[in-house]
């Protein structure tokens, strides 16, 4: 046990205040009783111990200090946003130091200490980075870390990657502070464009000025790409596009004049699965990732099918399917294979699931559904087993999974912050990313390499 | 309305698109000089007073139709056959009408239910009344736009929107109206009618809009 005893378990939230409504709504009326069986849904996070962590000041020499300084507290919020440790403050006397003093770090309560080198030759800057376990009293990874000039746009991103290692090392499990959201800005003619966002709300940019209805974008795997819907403000147009990142081209996987929607890469970024009017409605068509002939995946013929999410394994797929007379959320195996229903559809009830995401690392998915009046977040298995809500306050809509798998993004006007929300499915804490109530659809990338 | 406003509901009209729906008073016509003028003076021609007075009220109920102002245009009609009965407006005044009966008649908005592309009863028979129209006139075509309301998600509403689009296209085309005189777009939630968050704004926002591409011989 820790000197200092228990740390605190951040974010141990158990919201029983839905239930406690449920409940209420039960005795209130019984008419409603049938219709709250399709939500009937708590809220639980089971938060366990949440281990402290230190960093110290990164070692450099005088006129480096500046560097060393913005390097180090990008990785603390990095640690923190990654939500699987308590950041400790660290008292003056041992901000710098030389060697680690273990005894000192654990009467204060740390488990993991993090302390970092910066050293300069020319154009070329290497952070030399250790992690210690404090509780063994041994150095449990070291790593020198090459960062590109501080003027390049990928400086940033390569601190993440510094953080996320870190993560990895502490953990076992992958970090998500290099990755980035896409979403779709509404602008004030009332236009929608893409624009991309760090994982930790920095550097906002625009991806496509098009001045159309531009939806739904999807990262390809390693994040170099973004597909989306486009359709002209006319409606003349529509098609499923693709943006290469870095240059900012364009280029049409699809399109004429039937509609295309909900585009998203398969896990190896060969094809792109999207719906597109049919008969009677949309279904899901595969194409390949450089355009040719879609081939259908779905045959529903009954009201619409639409926004595919993928399995890490690549052949099963989740999607948003309304043949029920409601939209609903439903999995497949295969094309052509027969859907199974897995969100929780009761006739005549308020049911309305749409948005489903497919965990990049498990079988969970993520999916909004209409929980007394209001849009929450539902997390539920592949297989419509162990459901459970994620949120419960104001209105949240369509969510998207971090590469660390236990993260999502979603747009939210909880607290009266419109904007996007960043949420941990496992203390239940939530971080606002931006706010602006004109972002909605985020897609979270894949954590993103050194060299996309 | 003091001017700004004016101005501000004017510009969110256009930002919306729509114009056709705008509800400002309008300026009313300058009142008929008709009085007889002595008969000492010889004075201008009475003839040719009473055809500039009806053909300022055709001329203002041309630009009343333009706005979309459809029963303001025409009330003018009437008012130069009533007033100026003879005159080259009051002649062809009654065609007028007919033609914007006919434009009134194509554009005619439909509703539906929450979350359903089914056509009513009254969606049907404004969809007939629409048929007779485009059976008379072969080379109209229009471009059908299916609209939702706010409270479903973005995506879903497209979808939704090009089912309540394809309703109306099917229906006409079933009626022997060739499909290819009509173009099925979705808007989704995106341009709705009534921005407010009700029951009735929200019923007045599911609907297709018919936009006529090609008046042809109307």
């Amino acid at each position: 046990m820790h000197p200092l005893g228990v740390r605190s378990l951040r974010g141990s939230t158990t919201l029983r205040a839905s239930l406690a409504l449920l409940a209420l709504s039960g005795v209130a009326s019984q008419a409603h009783a049938q219709e709250d069986e399709g939500v009937r849904l708590g809220i639980t996070y089971r938060p366990g111990y949440v281990p402290a962590l230190a960093i110290t000041d990164i070692d450099a020499e005088a006129p480096f200090a500046a560097v060393a300084a913005a390097i180090d507290s990008v990785i603390a919020r990095d640690l923190d946003y990654s939500d699987r440790f308590e950041i400790l403050p660290v008292p003056d006397s041992l901000r710098a130091g030389s060697a680690v003093n273990y005894g000192l770090w654990n009467q204060l309560g740390a488990v993991w200490l993090v302390e970092g080198t910066l050293t300069v030759s020319g154009q070329q800057a290497m952070l030399r980075v250790g992690l210690h376990d404090v509780v063994y009293g041994s150095l449990k990874e070291v790593q020198a870390f090459t960062l590109p000039p501080v003027a390049s746009p990928d400086f940033r991103m390569a601190v993440h990657r510094i953080s996320d290692a870190v993560v990895e090392w502490a953990t076992g499990e992958p970090g998500m502070a290099a990755s980035r959201i896409a979403f779709s800005r509404r602008g004030e003619d009332g236009t929608w464009d893409i624009h991309v966002v760090d994982s930790d709300g920095q550097g906002v940019q625009r991806a496509t000025r098009r001045n159309a209805l531009v939806f739904s974008p999807a990262f390809s795997p390693d994040g170099s790409h973004i597909a989306f819907q486009y359709q002209s403000n006319s409606g003349d147009e529509s098609g499923i596009y693709d943006l290469e990142l870095e240059t900012g081209r364009t280029s049409a996987v699809t399109s004429g004049s039937l509609m295309h929607l909900t585009p998203a890469f398969t896990p190896d970024g060969s094809r792109i699965l999207f719906a597109r009017y049919a008969s009677g409605g949309t279904e899901i068509f595969e194409v390949d990732r450089s355009g040719g002939s879609p081939r259908a995946l779905t045959s529903t013929a009954v009201g619409d099918v639409l926004g595919p999410t993928i399995a890490p394994d690549g052949r099963r797929f989740a999607f948003t399917g309304s043949a029920v007379g409601a939209p609903q959320i439903y999995v497949q195996e295969d094309a052509g294979a027969r859907p199974r229903l897995i969100s929780r559809f009761v006739r005549g009830a308020d049911s309305y699931a749409t948005s489903p995401d497919w965990n990049p690392l498990d079988d969970r998915i993520v999916y909004q559904s209409r929980v007394q009046g209001q849009f929450q977040i539902v997390v539920v298995n592949a297989d419509g087993s162990e459901m459970r809500l994620l949120t419960s306050e104001g209105r949240n809509e369509d969510p998207s999974w971090a590469p660390d798998g236990r993260h999502i993004v979603f747009s939210s006007d909880r607290g009266g912050y419109h904007g996007l929300w960043i949420l941990d499915t496992v203390t239940g804490r939530a971080r606002n990313l931006l706010r602006n109530s004109e972002d909605q659809l985020p897609d979270w990338s894949n954590a993103l390499g050194s060299d996309p | 309305m003091r001017p700004t406003a004016r101005w501000t509901a004017m510009a969110s009209l256009i930002l919306f698109g729509l114009m056709a729906c705008s509800s400002n008073p309008e300026p009313e016509v300058e009142p008929a000089t008709d009085e007889t003028p002595p008969a000492a003076d010889p004075g201008p021609d009475p003839a040719e007073l009473a055809e500039a007075a009806a053909r300022s009220l055709c001329e203002e109920a041309e630009a009343a139709a333009r706005r979309g102002d459809y029963d303001g245009a025409r009330r003018l009609y009437n008012q130069a056959m009533s007033e100026y009965a003879g005159t080259e407006c009051a002649r062809s005044a009654s065609s007028e009408i007919d033609r914007i009966d006919a434009i009134e008649t194509l554009e005619e908005r439909i509703h539906f239910a929450f979350d359903r592309a089914e056509l009513s009863d009254e969606s049907v028979a404004t969809l007939n009344r629409k048929a007779d129209v485009l059976r008379r006139h072969p080379d109209v075509r229009m471009t059908i736009e299916g609209h939702c309301d706010e409270r479903g998600s973005i995506e879903y509403n497209f979808a939704l929107g090009m089912r309540r689009a394809q309703a109306a296209k099917n229906y006409l085309s079933g009626l022997g109206i060739g499909e290819d005189r009509f173009r099925a777009v979705s808007f989704g939630k995106e341009r709705p009618l009534d921005p407010g968050h009700n029951e009735r704004a929200w019923a007045q926002n599911r609907r297709d809009e018919f936009v006529i591409e090609n008046l042809g011989s109307i």
